[in-house]
């Protein structure tokens, strides 16, 4: 993905972790280093996403080196909660 | 730093928030902040906008106020109509708005330490915070 994750984009994040989830995908990866900014409501989105695939007992990995969005990250903690990777093949390895 | 002014309303709409970014982003690269400082105030002001964006009905603007002086940049973000103190609103399932809605203020208060959010003289609720000289 791509762009900045804020209240106007953050629903269309959450539709389409939403539309995989339900698709029956079990293991997801989103690559966030595209993604040049990110505040708290494009993170709920992949909280929510996050929430449901633990639900459906799968496994949701974010990508991102980005000092913007892995601020956003370290301030809320959640980089913490997400496993957090510095590339796709880390994350899917 | 002389004792500039800069002001902008935006429709309290989730579209217009990247205006206020962008708003915020120029006026401090004008006074020669770094990049960092930059996305620290982009990321508090996207906050503060979509604490009122989430929190309103109706089209009255919100209004950001940039002050400029010799003790670096005043920011606030005003909403004429919503009340000081937003409803917390935590839900125990994490929506995306509950979770923008517990840690909004969290985030600006983490860049800004001085961060507050109060009544405004003008009615509504006024969102402020302060950036050292660059």
């Amino acid at each position: 993905m791509s762009g900045e994750v804020d209240i106007y984009t953050a629903p269309k994040l959450r539709e389409r972790l939403v539309e995989l989830i339900d698709g029956g995908s079990r293991a997801v990866v989103v690559n966030l280093e595209g993604v040049s900014f990110m505040d708290s409501t494009g993170l709920g989105s992949l909280v929510a996403g996050l929430k449901r695939m633990s639900d459906h007992g799968g496994r949701l990995a974010l990508v991102c080196t980005r000092e913007p969005v892995l601020k956003v990250l370290q301030i809320t903690g959640l980089d913490r909660v997400f496993a957090v990777h510095d590339t796709v093949e880390a994350a899917t390895g | 730093m002389t004792g500039d002014r800069f002001a902008l309303e935006i429709p309290p709409l989730p579209a217009h928030v990247a205006t206020a970014r962008l708003f915020l982003g120029a006026v401090a690269r004008h006074f020669g902040y770094e990049e960092e400082a930059v996305d620290d105030l982009k990321l508090a002001v996207s906050e503060a906008c979509s604490m009122s964006v989430r929190d309103r009905d109706s089209l009255t603007p919100i209004r950001l106020e940039v002050q400029a002086g010799a003790g670096g940049l005043r920011i606030d973000v005003v909403d004429p109509e919503t009340g000081p103190l937003a409803p917390d609103g935590r839900d125990r399932e994490p929506t995306p708005d509950s979770f923008a809605r517990s840690v909004a203020l969290d985030v600006i208060q983490s860049l800004f330490p001085d961060a507050s959010i109060e009544p405004s003289p003008g009615g509504g609720r006024r969102v402020r915070f302060s950036l050292a000289p660059a």
